[in-house]
């Protein structure tokens, strides 16, 4: 996440160099990447990349425990396999991604930072005080809010997936291609749904 | 539990999957310290009548009950007191891969005692010993052969010290040498520990050793129940068949 996170804040701080310089507006990159990062960048890639790693696993090992009569196993030992595999995992995805998306979105302005200083040779300072300054919390906070939502959407999509998968291998496989596309799918939908709530309420 | 009263009861229970009938109106009991025997071919349903007896499927029709608690209706806490009377041995064991096989077998201990570590980790060994593979709680399930997971499933389904243990094809997979390791150690468990087994198998020269009462599914129905012998004299020819041994 920090590795992404500061890649994708350098590649931002380029492009967004490359046509802030021509109009005049280079001295607007650091807000436009804090403010891009943090209020739709930031929280939207986290999701897409838990999607892609926490979901695809999930996915892939709920439907393995399936498939090999794990759960049925654990129902048989008088466990409350829901409970126990898939409460869980919902729990950790909602509470991990909003501190996930934190880390991504000051690492990713770590990499805006490093970009700008070795293309225009802006001081540090300079660039926090130029990120931060236009900056509210209700830039920060509503936004890394909706993670829960994200967490909750990848956290449902891919236990469901997995949970209910059938089929042997080949059921383990579509079980967690299909956890990655449909919670990156409904990730990218609800993002457009939450961004209208925000703009309303944070305008 | 007294011997001789009912462990496990079916009444007229059905099941289908799609439309196909897999048990058409099934019934029989199982009393405590009996060792059941279910015969069959293979995709007769006797994997279903097994995950029915806990509650891991819901039957269309009839009713079960294990110690008296009607299982169908049974609430979570009446399923959950049911179920811990019953260890379960599924076909390839299904032993959880993400932890070893001690702590497998330290599984229903954790979650249903308040035992100490000591103590869990005694009872762990000692029930490794049981299946004869007490030096290998360390390992990995994936580290162990066919045989060795069957005999780590007995263990931990034996954890809890069940009265009834409920066993599916404890021979399928292995070779004859390992197949009769499991049979010797399920007398044992009859003998030693007079836990009411019930078996699902197509084995029955391996149910033999063991076996008090034997039933055939056929076609969704029980085609014969008795000793071996009266199966052998059945009128039924895939009774007669299972009974002798030559359908495999």
């Amino acid at each position: 996440m920090i590795v992404s996170g500061f890649a994708f804040g350098v590649v931002l701080a380029l492009q967004t160099r490359a046509s802030m310089q021509k109009f005049g507006a280079a001295a607007m990159i650091p807000q436009a990447v804090s403010l891009g990062l943090f209020r739709d960048v930031g929280p939207l890639i986290a999701a897409l990349l838990l999607s892609g790693r926490v979901g695809a696993g999930i996915g892939a090992e709920l439907a393995g425990m399936r498939v090999t009569e794990q759960i049925d196993a654990l129902e048989s030992l008088a466990v409350d396999s829901f409970k126990y595999l898939v409460v869980t995992r919902v729990v950790a995805c909602v509470l991990a991604l909003p501190i996930l998306t934190t880390l991504l979105n000051f690492s990713g302005l770590a990499g805006g930072m490093m970009s700008e200083m070795f293309a225009s040779h802006m001081s540090m300072q300079l660039f926090m005080n130029d990120a931060f300054g236009p900056m509210d919390w209700s830039d920060y906070i509503p936004s890394t809010a909706k993670t829960v939502v994200f967490g909750f959407i990848i956290g449902t999509v891919s236990c469901y997936l997995g949970y209910t998968a059938s089929g042997g291998a080949t059921g383990v496989g579509r079980a967690s291609t299909r956890s990655v596309v449909f919670s990156s799918l409904l990730v990218i939908l609800s993002e457009v749904l939450l961004v209208k709530m925000i703009l309303f309420w944070f305008p | 539990m007294e011997n001789g009263q009912p462990a496990i009861r079916l009444d007229h229970v059905s099941k289908s999957f799609e439309g196909r009938k897999v048990l058409d109106d099934v019934s029989f009991q199982i009393n405590h310290g009996q060792a059941f025997c279910l015969l069959g071919r293979s995709g007769t349903g006797k994997s279903v009548t097994l995950k029915l007896m806990i509650g891991l499927l819901t039957p269309d029709r009839g009713e079960i009950f294990i110690d008296g608690i009607k299982i169908q209706t049974a609430d979570a806490k009446k399923l959950s007191e049911a179920r811990k009377k019953v260890g379960f041995l599924f076909q390839g064991a299904a032993l959880f891969d993400s932890i070893s096989v001690a702590e497998n077998v330290a599984f229903p201990l954790r979650r249903h005692t308040n035992k100490s570590d000591k103590e869990i980790r005694d009872i762990v060994h000692e029930k490794l010993e049981e299946v004869e593979l007490g030096q290998e709680g360390k390992k990995m399930p994936s580290e162990l052969s066919g045989g060795m997971r069957k005999r780590v499933g007995l263990a931990r389904a034996m954890a809890l010290d069940p009265g009834i243990l409920l066993i599916d094809e404890p021979s399928s997979g292995l070779d004859r040498i390992t197949a009769s390791e499991i049979y010797q150690l399920l007398l044992k468990l009859k003998k030693k520990q007079k836990v009411t087994l019930v078996v699902v198998t197509h084995d029955v020269t391996g149910a033999r050793k063991f076996g008090d009462e034997f039933a055939v599914l056929d076609k969704g129905k029980i085609a014969g129940c008795g000793s071996v012998d009266e199966l052998a004299h059945s009128e039924n020819s895939l009774v007669r068949e299972l009974a002798l041994g030559s359908e495999t």
